[in-house]
């Protein structure tokens, strides 16, 4: 990568155009600088020059000097992951922290990066950058794909201005789409075009005379000048014809140049290739195949078969020295010269020669290229060249060999446009091809093209004759990833059984250390066993599905893992239990120096909730205020949606009824764009009930009752939650008590068959309520005793003050320390709870005690090492200790080991 | 292909077209490969490529290979 972000070295040779540095630097002030003309004109030249040159006599000298960073793109960086490393890779050369949180958003995620997000963290850092500086984007008419140029448009819009900002300089054959004459207008755009590049009469004389030291008469000069019109590669061409002929020919070859009518680099690429002697001819030729020219590399394509000999006598590093010294058009891409490029001009000409002489030798010469890439493990690369031999087995066998490393790094557009460019007979034998291909379809929600893909693979697998161990042990692999992406499928359509059976079959299945795909299945089957409403082992699959995306270094999906885990948590009333695991999720999604990634906003917003029950809403408000920001920014729409409850939810208990039935209006809009969770439809129902109760609505509760499609004797639904839940709760409100009975003691035997003790509460709360309501005291206390015997190890407080004064009522007779500490609650907000450590702090404070490093308990609990110290803070500041050798001293005086 | 010489049927995207396009400067036969098999023919200073492009995509790919010789454009047309 290092050689696409290389400033070419100005040549020694080179005629300096000190007018157009000038107007380069002036650019600095403007946001964007685009360079449009076509191939020839010596755009990389003048930046090259502008890169020694810059805001050289413009800085104020207190000022360090602003810098000038490059990218050279290629057709490959049309993939936007890919695009944006090298983006961002580029800007490092300004500053090495430059970006990292976008590059950290970019590496790790699983899905398809979310751009705005990632823009979002990278114009902040780039806006903290002191100083002005510039990155140019060097051939950008290869980047034709339209998210590339709206990300970059969007990038330009929100760049803080300049001067102290970032320049972008846009280096292209044609005029990049963007919005250039909205910013013409407003002066945010310098551009340099054709007509300002062409060598002026002046330039010419002085580049043919002095730079290239010929000895033209003038009148030749002027017959050079009117042919190239001041084309600097025709010019450039001419004098490289020109000098390495006797003086005595020169006169007869300008006029026969300048009276020619041919394509002027048609006519001098011959003149200047029958010059050369007949290897170095060979070796231009079949080196103009590359985009980049290697020694070794060069040396593979020119080896002939059976013998090296050629290679002893002209080894490729000689060759390109000379050529590089003779001025061939040749470009070095880094200071070592191990790399190197031709002119992308002449490289065309050269390869039209190569057609139109050998074209036999052309799928050869890619063959040889591609397995070169191969061995170097230049995956890209070797691909392309592959693609170009028409050998679609070997193309074949090469993505399969790569699919797994780009789907690890999120280039999933690279990968599927090669499977989509190879003939479907091909894939067809190919079963891994077949599964990539099916989870494309899966993502865009075509199950039965992704069904005919996976069916295809089986029957591979079941034809398939006797094997060696390898290849029974691919077999085995390759049933696992169908299985596992049929889970997926089945966990969209809401196919509960089938998830199981295909989850389950995928982890017997599936090797031990493949993390990603174990972690891939994981996820569905934790969400099937919430379906069937057992949330010991959701939990227990969640955490393992936690613990294998980190092992496998997927911090984003082990957040996410985690969030789910801390819901199973929640469900069983282990509230802290539950803070602690939303903790490690939001430590997970939070860069080095603290800030948030977008993903931070799911376990932000599930903390808001847990603040909220336990009514410390300032605390609460802040976090699902910070919730909803970030995953609005990520733009997935159930963590929208589900943040927007949580906001709901404390906007209810701060008695903001308004605001709360914004909330819910925004959330159901986004409900009813796209299908989102089930359990959502559920929460907002009873944010919605809650609200009407709240205000008076009882209209709104019966005219929901009716309309709801709930109904007494329905089968409950674990996957939405038990939403019946929210019918009980109407039934009540609207004094339909008998029904609202028979429905909660059917509804609770359901939770704790599930061991939904969250829900558990809630109910037998409402039981509490409703027996209130009959005037049945006795029946009310044992309900309440049951709900609280519950409710208190997790410290629930706001589910009972929500309840207002006939919950306060029932408190009231019940004697207990948990009752006053909850009628203490109705009128002061903030419950102040001296608390116990943690089972994981515990845990944490066993291995400080072990003698282990924070970087090893990490490990060895497989968390963030952040988390580790946000324990050993909870841990120093509970036992009030400012040390490991305290907390140590003091956990053995209190006797907690 | 039928070669129409008028009354075109509307073009879709997707449909293949014969082509002639001309551009300044005279271009050697071996030229022909390079631009997908149209045919190269020099007249006086100029050139003209004719031949079918399989779709609206080929003939935009080819317009950029002229681009990217730095051929000027004299004129596109379909036959």
């Amino acid at each position: 990568m290092q050689t696409k972000l290389y400033i070419p070295l100005p040549k020694p040779t080179l005629t300096p155009r000190p007018h157009l540095v000038k107007q380069l630097n002036a650019g600095l002030s403007r946001r964007v600088i685009v360079i449009s003309a076509p191939a020839g004109f010596g755009k990389t030249t003048l930046l090259a020059e502008f890169g020694t040159h810059i805001m050289a006599d413009a800085v104020p000298a207190a000022r360090r000097s602003p810098q000038l960073c490059w990218l050279s793109l290629d057709e490959f960086d049309n993939d936007p992951v890919r695009f944006w490393i090298h983006f961002i890779a580029a800007l490092q050369k300004k500053g090495p922290e430059l970006g990292s949180d976008a590059l950290a958003m970019l590496q790790a995620s699983p899905q398809v990066p979310p751009t705005e997000a990632m823009l979002t963290s990278l114009i902040n850092d780039i806006a903290g950058e002191p100083d002005a500086f510039a990155l140019v984007l060097d051939d950008y008419h290869l980047i034709t794909a339209q998210t590339i140029h709206d990300a970059l448009e969007f990038l330009i819009l929100h760049l803080p201005p300049p001067p102290t900002g970032l320049t972008l300089i846009v280096a292209s054959r044609t005029d990049p789409p963007l919005p250039l004459s909205r910013w013409r207008v407003q002066e945010e755009l310098l551009e340099l075009r054709a007509v300002d590049l062409a060598f002026s009469a002046a330039e010419t004389a002085v580049y043919l005379n002095s730079t290239t030291g010929l000895t033209l008469s003038n009148p030749e000069v002027a017959a050079l000048t009117a042919r190239t019109e001041g084309w600097i590669a025709g010019l450039q061409m001419a004098a490289l014809s020109i000098q390495k002929r006797s003086p005595e020919t020169v006169p007869d070859f300008i006029r026969s140049f300048t009276g020619s009518h041919y394509y002027i680099l048609d006519y001098l690429t011959e003149e200047v290739l029958q010059r050369q002697p007949p290897h170095i001819q060979t070796f231009l030729l079949y080196t103009s195949i590359l985009k980049r020219l290697s020694a070794p590399l060069c040396d593979a394509l020119l080896k002939d078969e059976g013998g090296g000999m050629k290679d002893e006598i002209h080894p490729s590093s000689l060759i390109l020295h000379n050529l590089e010294q003779a001025n061939l058009f040749i470009v070095p891409l880094d200071d070592e010269r191990c790399w190197y490029r031709y002119h992308h001009l002449f490289a065309d000409l050269l390869r039209t020669r190569l057609t139109a002489t050998w074209p036999e030798r052309v799928p050869i010469l890619h063959q040889r290229a591609s397995a070169w890439y191969e061995t170097a493990d230049s995956t890209e690369e070797a691909i392309a060249h592959a693609f170009k031999t028409e050998d679609y087995e070997r193309i074949a066998r090469l993505v399969e060999k790569y699919a797994w490393n780009m789907l690890h790094q999120s280039k999933y557009n690279t990968l599927f446009a090669w499977i989509e460019a190879l003939p479907t007979a091909v894939v067809q034998t190919r079963p891994w091809l077949c599964v990539y291909q099916s989870w494309t379809h899966h993502w865009a929600g075509l199950r039965e093209e992704g069904e005919a893909c996976l069916r295809t693979a089986e029957e591979w697998l079941a034809r398939a004759s006797s094997a060696n161990a390898e290849e029974m042990a691919d077999r085995q692999l390759i049933a696992g990833y169908i299985a596992t992406v049929r889970a997926h499928y089945a966990l969209t359509h809401e196919e509960i059984p089938r998830v199981l059976e295909q989850a389950q079959k995928a982890l017997r299945l599936l090797p031990p250390d493949d993390y990603f795909t174990r972690s891939t299945a994981g996820v569905a089957l934790g969400g099937a066993y919430w379906g069937v409403g057992d949330s010991v082992q959701a939990e227990q699959t969640y955490a393992e599905c936690a613990s294998n995306a980190l092992l496998g270094g997927y911090p984003y999906r082990a957040s996410s893992a985690l969030c789910y885990q801390g819901m199973q948590q929640v469900k069983q009333a282990r509230l802290r239990q539950a803070q602690e695991t939303f903790e490690e999720a939001l430590a997970l999604a939070t860069g080095l120096e603290g800030s948030y990634f977008p993903n931070a906003g799911y376990p932000l917003a599930k903390l808001g909730e847990l603040a909220c029950e336990w009514d410390d809403l300032a605390m609460a408000r802040q976090y699902v205020d910070q919730g909803v920001a970030l995953c609005t920014q990520l733009g997935h729409v159930d963590l929208m949606a589900e943040a927007l409850v949580a906001l709901a939810r404390v906007q209810l208990a701060q008695q903001e009824f308004g605001g709360a039935a914004d909330t819910i209006q925004q959330a159901d809009r986004l409900a009813q764009s796209s299908k989102v969770d089930p359990w959502i439809y559920c929460w907002m129902d009873d944010c919605r009930l809650r609200l009407w109760l709240a205000t008076g609505r009882r209209d709104e509760v019966v005219y929901w009752i009716e309309t709801c499609g709930l109904s007494l004797d329905d089968p409950f639904s674990y996957h939405y939650d038990l939403h019946h839940i929210n019918l009980a709760r109407a039934l009540v409100a609207v004094g339909r008590l008998d029904e609202a009975l028979g429905l909660l003691g059917r509804l609770l035997v359901a939770a704790e068959t599930a061991v939904w003790h969250h829900e558990a509460i809630k109910i037998l709360k409402l039981q509490a309520l409703t027996y209130q309501a009959k005037g049945d005291d006795g029946e009310a206390l044992a309900a309440l005793g049951r709900a609280l015997a519950l409710a208190e190890p997790g410290g629930y407080v706001r589910s009972f003050v929500d309840e207002r004064e006939p919950m306060a009522e029932l408190l009231r007779e019940h004697p207990s320390s948990y009752a006053s500490k909850l009628l203490a609650a109705w009128g002061v907000n903030n419950a102040a709870l001296i608390e116990p450590l943690s089972q994981r702090e515990l845990e944490v404070l066993q291995l400080l005690a072990d003698g282990l490093s924070n970087k090893a308990i990490a490990q060895t609990l497989i968390i963030a090492a952040s988390t580790v110290k946000k324990h050993l803070k909870n841990i120093y500041q509970k036992l009030n200790v400012h040390s490991r050798t305290e907390a140590i001293a003091r956990a053995r005086e209190l006797g907690l080991f | 292909m039928l070669i129409e010489t008028g009354g075109h049927h509307d073009l879709t995207l997707t449909d293949p077209a014969y082509y002639q396009i001309r551009v300044q400067g005279k271009l050697a036969p071996r030229w022909m490969a390079w631009f997908e098999g149209l045919t190269v023919t020099a007249v006086a200073d100029e050139t003209i490529l004719s031949g079918t492009v399989a779709d609206q995509s080929a003939l935009h790919s080819l317009l950029a290979k002229i681009r990217d010789l730095g051929l000027p454009l004299i004129s596109v047309n379909r036959i």
